[in-house]
């Protein structure tokens, strides 16, 4: 007995020192509260999560004493979440109430309908341009239509959209020779001549998709030398990282055949690919869909599709630290590589290309792919052709770049570009060390997270203003900005 | 179809053709063509084969140019999804279209009910809407003579907790939201810092007596709002016994239907031969024990199961592995013969699966049985199976399987002895209403073994467009039949056969003769 009321002594004084968190979940831009949101009260030690109520609100009871930070989000999925407020517990007095603002989000909603006004079974994709780097990049987020042709994109980023969708053909339209083709805002077959659409915070949109059917051709073919695990996709050409606009192929691994049912008129890439034997195999073909199906289109995949290619470096070799590496995004292709020696890689999908290429404490002096300089030049990766081989040879004389700034430029950035040797664009250099000797450029841009600086008519329309810089071996050079 | 031909498949014109064709009509319940629909035909219900027809304006469509074979249609429609054709009373049970050089052009009626939407909202008490969860239908059905329930696909809310189930079929329906396992529903609204709710499930039903069910008749819309309410998990743990010798032992918990759950598995730990499941909401589960030896994969070698009522506290279970059943059966038959179908299908769950005999290189049949119990013996054949008897060194006599069913035991070995013979007799009728006017794509039912309080192999299937039935190659002997109108539900409402023991139709059937009937449709219980 006497032990039980000592525990419920100990248990009882604490508890005193307790307090509660209350606090409400507000909409950013209208100061409207925010049902159901998910509220995050966390702690060094332990977190706890709640779902505000009808009103918004939120109270946390019995909170001992230390510290916390408080989030909210809007729905469990929500891609950002308000600001982290910290709120400190101390006994003998409650803390203030917190107000959480979760940024604005924008509704879009719609109905997708056929030729005969009929609800279609659809994918729609709201693809949001965001500049990362200076560089535009595409980020989707989709929903389905439901039985009704309805879909609902809730909680939607505000910024700027293209809507594109693609729709279920029942296999009868297929059979004759009709596809519902990519549609995109407002009623366009692809997504470059698509309209961009501005989703303010806050803001309900209601998108209706209306699809027409369209003639589509059959396209057969055959694989050779292709084992179990193929892949065939067909892509609009151009736009051959995107699946939107293009079509899967029902492959049969008894007959080693494949089918397309439905594809609109149009240029595609037909790619086929496996992975065996521990190596990438593939093969790709341009495709013109016109009137008339298309048939016999054969695709060899017995070799393995490999970018073989050559490291030397000059002088004293360095130690073989690590093997060489490389990989393929957006428009660059990266090779890093610390040893001498030959390498193999998959070869990247169809499209043009710069090579960024970096030795440890080396830099590239001379790149030819296929004999054609590539350390000065943008290059293509056709389909139909195996590029190849990638011979580069670094060396130890790079220069290096110090820029400096006065007081009143830290809203300013510097780039490092060079302009392409042959054709439209530039190439970019992440690093302002071990540069390859020669001419460059320094384009002063604003600090600013939107400005898509890298796109080419951005830099044109800025060259005037760029600050040419020599760089020379093994010399450091210094560029003291205006 | 074996020796219970439906009187579709009777009904064929015989013509020699060198390629295969089906073709019919497809209407509604109240007789309304299904046009517009696009037909296919598949092997399994997948990749269509032949030609994708349109219904006319009369429902009706014509596939020609198939190769022989086993085919399932499916008609697709926008307003009403797909819909396999051919479909019978029994829900997981399609009438393939078998296409053969004996029958190479067949044509049918088919009856497709109007798709029923279920749409609601999923809220808190405080009504903020849900997300995360997931809505499931259920609908009593009946399978084997034996009322059980049937899931729907599942569906997630949106931002406004709101949600739809189109094109689910007529019939008794219960409708849940249920969060998934391992994922906490959060508090609304207040909570204490630190008392997270880790395992604790949510569940909302409608009804909300989960023993009662909603009908909804062909082309009704139900909206309904579904209200959460915590429910507490519980964790079952125990242990298995006799694992010497094996060295992969897991426990399998499975839901029996309507209950919100994913069934799972966990191993045993070998040392204390224990296990436990955590977060196991209330409800009926099966709870199967496996032993495996690594390295001999593909057939458990000893197995143990049980039935387990999950209440409102932990539970423990033992469970004690014994050797796998072997039983194998020995065909007796006339010289010619083939489409020899033998399976035994359990006598206590009407959702296991039909247990069939795989022959084996010196033409024995062997089963497959993972778990003892009692099953009843289903045969299919051209010819009628006259006797069927078990031998096992444990019992005293020859048990005859055909009446009784077979009770099958812990490492049990026995050998089935099947006769057929061509010694056969048909039935040939149709379903009258009161009034003795033929009653189209009525639902009949016969008892080929057993009894109504202990069914043993019946066989369900509706009639034709002219109310007419027709079965081939039965036994001599007496039959028990039922036939109830498609638009009554009656295995929705009845829990078992044995309530409908009073308005029974006895048929005889004697050797190469044709037994003509007229079936009377059922009264429905009041």
């Amino acid at each position: 007995m006497r032990l039980a009321i000592l525990i419920l002594i100990a248990c009882i004084v604490p508890a005193q020192d307790f307090q509660r968190i209350t606090g409400r979940v507000l909409d950013d831009a209208s100061r409207t509260p925010v049902i159901a949101a998910t509220v995050t009260l966390s702690s060094s030690a332990a977190s706890q999560q709640i779902v505000t109520d009808s009103q918004g609100s939120f109270t946390f009871l019995d909170t001992p004493p230390g510290e916390y930070t408080l989030t909210a989000r809007r729905l469990p999925s929500s891609q950002s979440g308000s600001n982290a407020v910290n709120v400190k517990v101390e006994s003998g007095h409650a803390p203030e109430a917190v107000e959480l603002a979760v940024p604005s989000t924008a509704l879009v909603t719609g109905v997708v309908t056929g030729e005969n006004a009929q609800p279609l079974s659809a994918n729609v994709e709201l693809i949001r341009r965001t500049i990362q780097n200076g560089e535009a990049t595409m980020e989707p987020s989709g929903a389905v239509t439901n039985d009704l042709g309805e879909y609902r994109l809730a909680d939607m980023r505000p910024g700027r959209y293209l809507v594109c969708a693609t729709a279920h053909t029942s296999l009868y339209k297929q059979r004759h020779h009709l596809v519902y083709p990519l549609n995109c805002y407002p009623g366009v077959p692809n997504r470059e001549s698509a309209q961009w659409i501005d989703l303010q915070p806050g803001s309900e949109l209601r998108l209706d998709l209306h699809f027409a059917l369209v003639h589509s051709v059959r396209v057969t073919g055959s694989l050779r030398g292709a084992g179990e695990q193929v892949s065939i996709s067909i892509a609009p050409l151009n736009q051959s990282s995107s699946m939107l606009g293009g079509a899967i192929a029902e492959w049969d691994a008894k007959t080693r055949t494949f089918v397309v049912a439905a594809l609109p008129a149009g240029d595609y890439v037909v790619r086929a690919s496996e992975y065996r034997d521990g190596m990438e195999h593939s093969a790709s073909r341009l495709l013109h869909a016109g009137t008339e199906d298309i048939d016999g289109i054969e695709l060899d995949l017995s070799a393995a599709t490999q970018l073989t290619g050559s490291v030397t470096f000059e002088g004293e070799p360095p130690p073989a630290a690590n093997p060489t590496s490389f990989s393929a995004s957006g428009n660059r292709l990266q090779l890093y590589a610390w040893s001498n020696g030959n390498f193999s890689f998959p070869i990247p999908p169809p499209g043009t290309y710069y090579l960024s290429a970096h030795g440890g404490g080396y830099c590239p002096r001379s790149a030819t792919l296929g004999g054609r300089d590539v350390l000065d030049s943008r290059f293509t990766i056709a389909p139909e052709s195996l590029p190849g081989p990638l011979d580069i040879v670094f060396s130890k004389d790079c220069g290096h770049l110090f820029v400096s700034f006065q007081s009143n430029q830290t809203a300013l950035k510097p780039i490092l570009l060079r302009h392409a040797a042959e054709g439209d664009g530039y190439l970019r250099f992440e690093s302002t060390m071990f540069l390859t000797p020669g001419d460059y450029l320094v384009f002063l841009v604003p600090n600013d997270p939107n400005l898509e600086y890298m796109d080419p008519a951005w830099l044109r329309d800025h060259e005037s203003s760029a600050i040419p810089v020599t760089i020379q071996a093994n010399q450091p050079t210094m560029l003291k900005l205006p | 179809m074996g020796a219970l031909i439906p009187a579709q498949l009777a009904l064929l014109l015989l013509a020699q053709a060198p390629s295969y064709s089906v073709g019919g009509r497809v209407t509604f319940d109240d007789g309304e063509p299904l046009a517009g629909a696009e037909v296919y035909a598949s092997l399994h219900g997948f990749n269509p084969v032949g030609e994708t027809v349109l219904t006319d304006s009369e429902g009706r469509f014509s596939i020609s140019d198939l190769p022989k074979g086993l085919y399932i249609l499916t008609a697709t429609r926008d307003d009403i999804g797909s819909i396999f054709l051919g479909q019978t009373p029994q829900p997981t049970v399609v009438n393939g279209v078998n296409l053969s050089e004996k029958f190479p052009h067949l044509d049918f009626t088919y009856h497709v009910s109007r798709p029923v939407t279920i749409t609601g909202a999923v809220h808190t008490s405080t009504g903020a809407p849900l997300f995360g969860v997931q809505i499931h239908a259920v609908r009593r059905v009946w399978i084997n003579g034996k009322a059980t329930l049937e899931s729907s696909t599942f569906a997630a809310p949106d931002d406004l907790g709101r949600f739809r189930l189109p094109h689910l079929t007529r019939g008794r329906w219960s409708i849940c939201a249920t969060v998934p396992p391992a994922q906490p529903v959060l508090p609304v609204g207040v909570a204490r810092f630190g008392d997270m709710p880790t395992g604790v499930f949510a569940k909302a039903c409608y009804p909300e007596d989960s023993q009662s069910f909603v009908k909804l008749s062909p082309g009704q819309n139900l909206t309904l709002d579904l209200i959460f309410r915590p429910a507490y998990p519980v964790a079952v743990s125990g242990h298995v016994q006799n694992t010497e010798g094996f060295d992969s032992v897991y426990v399998e918990i499975v839901p029996e239907p309507g209950v919100p759950m994913m069934p799972s598995v966990v191993p045993i730990d070998l040392p204390t031969h224990s296990f436990a499941i955590p977060n196991v909401l209330p409800g009926r589960y099966r709870l199967t024990a496996r032993a495996q030896i690594i390295g001999k994969p593909g057939r458990d070698l000893a197995s143990a199961t049980t039935m387990l009522d999950v209440g409102d506290s932990d539970q423990s279970v033992e469970l004690a592995l014994s050797p796998q059943p072997r039983i194998t059966a020995t065909i007796h038959a006339p010289p010619h013969t083939d489409k020899i179908t033998v399976s035994l299908r359990s006598a206590d769950d009407p959702n296991a699966p039909n247990y069939d005999a795989e022959p084996e290189t010196d033409g024995t049949l062997r089963f497959a049985i993972p778990n003892p119990g009692r099953y009843r013996l289903v045969t299919r054949a051209d010819l009628c199976n006259t006797d069927a008897r078990l031998e096992s060194s444990g019992l005293p006599a020859r048990q005859d399987v055909r009446a009784h069913g077979v009770q099958v035991t812990p490492g049990m070995q026995a050998n089935l002895d099947i006769t057929f013979s061509a010694e056969c007799g048909d039935i040939k009728g149709a379903v009258v209403d009161s009034s003795g006017n033929p009653v189209p794509h009525a639902r009949h039912l016969i008892l080929l073994t057993g009894t109504p309080e202990d069914p043993g192999d019946l066989f369900q299937d509706s009639a034709d467009e002219n109310g007419g039935i027709s079965y081939f190659g039965l036994l001599p002997g007496k039959y028990l039949m039922w036939a109830w109108s498609d638009q009554d539900e009656w295995d929705g409402v009845l829990d078992d056969l044995s309530q409908l023991a009073p308005q029974q139709t006895v048929v005889e059937v004697r050797p190469h003769q044709t037994s003509s009937i007229r079936l009377p449709l059922l009264r429905m219980p009041q």
